[in-house]
């Protein structure tokens, strides 16, 4: 230890900041039910790309972009440890804090653990820890007794334990981010509390409490060695960091190729715009590109605009576990909505009956009383029997007095940045969008990212009932200027992106209606075509409801693999033009934003989340031990649906299942990085980057890339770290 | 009324099916488009359900025939029914989970030989036919375990597997020696009768009966060797469905078919009720505790099984017999449709009105203590765990506990009393002593679980679950001692 006092202070205080910017490092993942895209990389935007690949290649031993495998990840203490006992030390310390916060975090427990206070949580791991007598049966033992004499909370446990490790500080930051890499999963999980708290101008300690209990672990298995042998181990893991050189070659070529391809699309005239008396509204989703462009080449009647799925409405939907938001995970809910409760009678019953499942011995008179009863559905599995589960819309409802002047604020957001504050024709339908899949963990991640992983069936319906409410229509005419014709009238729609159907939400029998839904009709046809060879199905709507409806199927769809671009433009200059369901489309017209806010909004909106699906997608397919969440014919879910483990344990898995990627023999599509493209002047741009640090960086550290395009559609300049250039 | 020709169609029948997954087993591979290989599983899987329910008719009408080493009689034509249904119902659901996976073939071709192995043992009548079919389960089943053999976790469980394997292959082999050289009989069937005629078990018989007992105990993964059965989820989720609801049943099946000796060893029996309640109390603790759905199902399995060889060793054979099907219907679909997420969360219940519910379990029990020393065994033990399972409904919403509570009694007394029908002749009257020790075990079991609801705060609650999680350590002094 350091006897000299101010050294002493000084270092103290920085091993702090160091453990919480570690932890910092980590990007959050939301439980199962609301598992959206993040960036996995989230915390590494201020590097650049090659240099945030080496890194994560010693901290998470992450192998993202070859010229990476020359390093291996750096050793800990409790690998070191474990060499010496003689058993793999890294994976006992993983499995004692997998098994104790899958059960400490468990979902069905509603006390408040989530509530972002670290010193609970690390208090709840000692003392937990401290009557378990794993350690001692692997010869461990003294951990249990050292941690009694560690200081109270989990800021001094860190402040005492760096301190005694004394580590330079850059080796210090790697160390720990070596740390947090080594449970990455139940990281990214509470990192989620913390997150969501801090964007709402709170904060919490949980990411901070876990990495402290990893650390304490560290340092109390290596403590009978010295020291000095702690020294030495781990100046020789750091020591040992062999020269990495990532290559962003293979990601070049890729996007070169699809560029290419791109420009050669965009080259072509554009189909002529249809004057209908129809405009569909649908999600930017990349699933969206193909039915807008088969609907708007069967059917003169409809013309259809890019939005993100929530339609502005950052609602709230009160449901049994609390209220789960169905916006963006960017914005905190706004507006609360509740299904009314139509208490059905054998609702209770049955709960009753299936939680005895879960009690012990209770289980055992279960078993021997209603076992039989799944007679049925072994019947089905066997026969290949597919019963599908119809998707319900139980209309939703405000939860309180809604507050009309601020919806009516949003509803002119949401107006004017998707260009439905003027030109409106007689019918408006507002298209969200739904994935349907049985004995999915991951079907959230199929769904609206937009919704939270939900439906966008609740934000259609409560958009649209909002815009057709009279009270909503004259206050937006008066305080925002906004003219909805009275002929005019709003419908809310859902396209199921793994059938391919879409339902209004309504009855209703409106002839424009009818047309709409014969036009769906007759657009699905080709768009099942076109999916259905990509998943090496029959084209028909029965081969596609067969997957929804499976409980053995592991790909009901390829969900947003894929997803390649992101284009804010005229929809006239993409109309027509085959982007392969690879691409966000997001209205926008520059000459309709003179003041460039909605260019702002759709840079720091929408593409930042677009960005989020697309690494994800890419670090599940480059890097898919450690940030996939591996197979899905091994997943065992964890905690009441906080994520899943691979087989029996180990770490919570981050990302997504190897089959959202994989077909098998291959990945189905090469990863790359998110182009956009922007129909916009590139001082606009230019003037939200430099106001928005996050934004840039993704651009400058080659997280993703950023075009501007000519008014005639071409792909124009590119803004790369030294700024615009002509391609 | 019996059939026997009935009966005798059944037995070809079955054989072919049988011969079906042996030789889709072995020729899987022969069929080279995937389609191909896919729409013989699609065959298999579909014929299962229709002749699951032709074999459950064949049960029900008591008829039997023995031919090639093979008998049908109602328990084997029951047990082959459950057998084949489960059978398809996995293979069914492999065909699309494992699509694209280049494993896939092999992985459908070890199912298929697996299910006909089981197949064959659920109507194995010849000791060595027997023997042999119970171990080639298990070496075909070893396969399935390893279909990721880079998984360390994965190779770790089947070689525990298959060292219990070994040992209760080896104590099968030496009590059907012994069995077959002092009865002089080839065939389980000839047993009873052989015993019927010389009165008096001579000690060759009594370690023969111990054996079968070991062999049952390692084989349904009791506590404490259970390890293998709670690990195997680094293989996919059908395979799990396979041997919670298939494999783990040959240990019972071995009891049931062995049951006129088996209950000549007073003190082997002791052995199995006491391991059976063990693994009662230790199964149902940890599966409540669990952090992930699969280990919770999967420490239930060793509780179930564990209630399945208390209920043998009670004498309770058609019980047990029962059981085993209910169980592994209700398992196979619990593990085949473990992704589900569910929408409501089982909170656990507040701790008021528990001291109720503890009174009620106090009631409870004394009825059953009364009606003990007239009803059957089996009957009594399944009233003792339908009053363990009343005591836990959650009581917030009174109609749906009510309804809950008269559902479960009943259907347990229909269907309990619907099966004895058939099978009711199997049971063999034993000493009453260790039904009271099973209840008794019961009886601890329902403290214990009204301590962690009532009390979940306190320092002992807090250690049970904490020990219960950790299925009380076995499993780490195992892996300790196997370097890991």
């Amino acid at each position: 230890m350091n006897a000299l006092l101010p050294d002493f202070v000084a270092s103290r205080l920085d091993g702090l900041a160091q453990l919480r910017a570690a932890a910092a490092r980590i990007a959050p993942q939301w439980p199962l039910a609301s598992f959206i895209a993040v960036n996995p990389f989230m915390g590494y935007v201020d590097l650049d790309v090659t240099d945030a690949a080496a890194r994560l290649r010693q901290t998470h031993g992450a192998q993202l972009l070859p010229g990476t495998s020359a390093a291996s990840q750096l050793t800990s203490l409790a690998a070191w440890v474990g060499t010496r006992k003689g058993f793999d030390g890294e994976a006992f310390v993983q499995e004692r804090i997998s098994q104790w916060a899958a059960s400490h975090l468990d979902l069905n427990r509603r006390d408040g653990r989530m509530s972002g206070d670290g010193d609970a949580l690390f208090a709840a791991w000692r003392e937990e820890t401290r009557l378990d007598p794993t350690p001692d049966i692997y010869g461990v033992g003294h951990v249990r007794r050292e941690l009694g004499r560690l200081p109270g909370s989990a800021d001094q446990c860190v402040r005492h334990l760096l301190d005694e490790l004394d580590l330079p500080e850059e080796a210090c930051a790697l160390y720990l981010e070596r740390l947090a890499g080594s449970m990455a999963g139940w990281m990214a999980l509470v990192r989620h509390i913390d997150w969501t708290l801090e964007r709402d101008g709170g904060r919490g300690h949980l990411a901070e409490a876990l990495l402290c209990i990893r650390l304490v672990w560290d340092v109390l298995l290596a403590r009978p060695y010295g020291v000095e042998a702690l020294h030495e181990a781990l100046q020789s893991a750091l020591a040992d960091q062999a020269d990495l050189r990532p290559d962003l070659s293979d990601l070049e070529a890729q996007e070169a190729q699809w560029l290419g391809e791109v420009s050669h699309q965009l080259k072509a005239p554009p189909s002529p715009a249809a004057k209908g008396q129809i405009k569909a509204v649908f999600c930017i989703d990349v699933r969206s590109e193909r039915l807008r462009r088969h609907l708007e080449a069967v059917s003169p009647d409809v013309t259809t605009v890019g939005f993100a799925g929530f339609f502005g409405l950052a609602l709230g939907v009160r449901e049994p576990m609390g209220v789960r938001p169905s916006c963006p995970a960017l914005l905190p809910a706004r507006f609360t909505c509740e299904v009314p409760q139509t208490e059905r009678p054998g609702k209770g019953l049955s709960h009753a009956l299936k939680d005895l499942k879960a009690k012990g011995g209770a289980a055992l008179a279960y078993v021997e009383s209603l076992g039989a009863t799944s007679a049925g559905a072994i019947a089905e599995l066997a026969m290949g029997w597919t019963r599908a589960a119809p998707t319900r819309h139980d209309p939703v409802r405000w939860a309180d007095t809604p507050d009309l002047d601020a919806l009516t604020q949003t509803a002119a957001g949401f107006l004017k940045a998707s260009g439905l504050n003027a030109d409106l024709t007689p019918c408006v339908i507002l298209v969200g969008h739904e994935a349907q899949a049985r004995n999915n963990p991951h079907l959230a991640g199929l769904q609206c990212g937009a919704c939270g992983g939900r439906s966008g069936a609740d934000n259609a319906r409560m958009m649209s009932d909002l815009l057709n409410a009279s009270e909503v229509r004259q206050r937006l005419q008066a305080q925002h200027g906004i003219a909805i014709p009275a002929s005019t009238r709003f419908f809310a729609a859902v396209h199921n992106t793994t059938t391919d159907q879409v339902a209004l939400l309504d009855q209703v029998h409106d002839p424009l209606i009818d047309r709409f839904r014969q036009a769906c009709e007759r657009a699905a046809v080709f768009v099942r075509a076109e999916r259905a060879a990509l998943l090496g199905e029959t084209p028909d709507l029965a081969a596609l409801s067969r997957r929804a409806a499976d409980p053995s199927e592991v790909r009901p769809e390829w969900g947003l693999a894929g997803c390649a671009g992101f284009m804010a433009a005229p929809r006239a200059l993409t109309r027509g033009k085959n982007l392969e369901g690879r691409v966000f489309l997001h209205d926008y017209v520059s000459a309709n934003d003179p003041d460039g806010a909605t260019l702002e909004q759709i840079l720091t909106a929408p593409v930042i989340v677009a960005s989020w699906i697309n690494l994800q997608y890419l670090a599940s397919s480059l890097a898919p031990d450690v940030f996939g969440a591996g197979d899905k014919t091994l997943h065992n879910i964890v905690g009441g649906g906080l994520g899943v483990f691979e087989g029996n344990g180990g770490d919570l898995r981050l990302g997504l299942p190897r089959q959202s990627v994989h077909d098998g023999e291959m990945l189905r599509y090469p990863p790359q990085r998110l182009s956009v493209m922007l129909a916009a002047d590139t001082a606009r741009i230019e003037a939200v980057l430099q106001k928005h640090a996050g934004l840039r960086h993704l651009v400058e550290n080659r997280w993703m890339r950023l075009f501007s395009l000519a008014p005639d559609g071409q792909i124009d300049k590119e803004r790369t770290r030294s700024g615009w250039e002509a391609r | 009324m019996t059939y026997p020709i009935l009966a005798d169609f059944g037995l070809i029948i079955a054989l072919t099916y049988i011969g079906l997954n042996l030789l889709a087993g072995l020729g899987l591979r022969i069929l080279k488009p995937r389609a191909h290989q896919h729409r013989l599983c699609r065959l298999t899987a579909r014929l299962s359900a229709p002749l699951a329910g032709l074999f459950l008719l064949l049960a029900c009408s008591q008829s039997s025939s023995a031919f090639l080493g093979l008998v049908l009689t109602p328990t084997t034509s029951i047990l082959f029914a459950l057998a084949i249904f489960i059978g398809g119902a996995v293979l069914g659901f492999s065909i699309r989970y494992l699509d694209g996976d280049p494993r896939q073939m092999k992985f459908l071709a070890d199912m298929h030989l697996t299910l006909g192995f089981i197949g064959l043992f659920m109507l194995a009548d010849s000791l060595w036919l027997f023997a042999a079919s119970w171990i080639l389960i298990s070496l075909s089943l070893h396969r399935l375990l390893l279909v990721f053999p880079e998984r360390a976790g994965a190779r770790r469980a089947a070689l525990k597997k298959f060292a219990l394997a070994r040992g209760s292959d080896a104590a099968l082999v030496a009590a059907l020696v012994l069995v077959g050289q002092t009865l002089h009989v080839s065939s389980l069937s000839a047993v009873a009768a052989a015993l019927q005629a010389q009165p008096g078990v001579s000690p060759e018989l009594g370690a023969a009966a111990l054996l079968l007992i070991l062999a049952a105990i390692l084989k349904s993964a009791q506590f404490p060797f259970h390890g293998w059965l709670v690990e195997v989820m680094e293989t996919p989720t059908p395979v799990s469905a396979l041997l919670h609801a298939g494999v783990v049943n040959a240990g019972g099946v071995l009891l049931i078919r062995t049951s006129a000796l088996i209950v000549h060893n007073e003190a082997s029996l002791w052995l199995l009720a006491v391991t059976g309640a063990l693994s009662v109390v230790t199964g149902s603790l940890a599966a409540m505790h669990q952090g992930s759905i699969k280990s919770a199902l999967a420490w239930s399995t060793v509780a179930q099984m564990g209630f399945m060889l208390l209920q043998c060793a009670l004498g309770a054979f058609s019980a047990a017999l029962f059981h085993i099907i209910a169980h592994a219907l209700y398992k196979a679909n619990a593990f085949l449709s473990a992704g589900e997420l569910s929408k409501t969360p089982s909170l656990s219940p507040e701790a008021s009105g528990r001291s109720r519910v503890a009174i009620f379990a106090l009631s409870a029990a004394v009825i059953i203590w009364l009606v003990a020393s007239v009803a059957p065994a089996g009957a009594v033990l399944s009233a003792a765990v339908l009053a363990l399972a009343l005591m836990q409904i959650d009581l917030r919403n009174k109609v749906a506990a009510t309804a809950a509570a008269l559902m479960l009694a009943t259907g347990l007394i229909v269907w309990r009393s619907l099966f004895d029908l058939p099978f009711g002749g199997l049971d063999i009257a034993a000493r009453p002593e260790r039904l009271w020790f099973g209840l008794a075990v019961l009886m601890l079991l329902a403290a214990l679980q009204v301590l962690l609801s009532a009390k979940p705060d306190a320092p002992a609650s807090k250690a049970l679950k904490l020990h219960a999680r950790n299925g009380f350590y076995i499993n780490a002094l195992i892996n300790r001692s196997l370097g890991q």
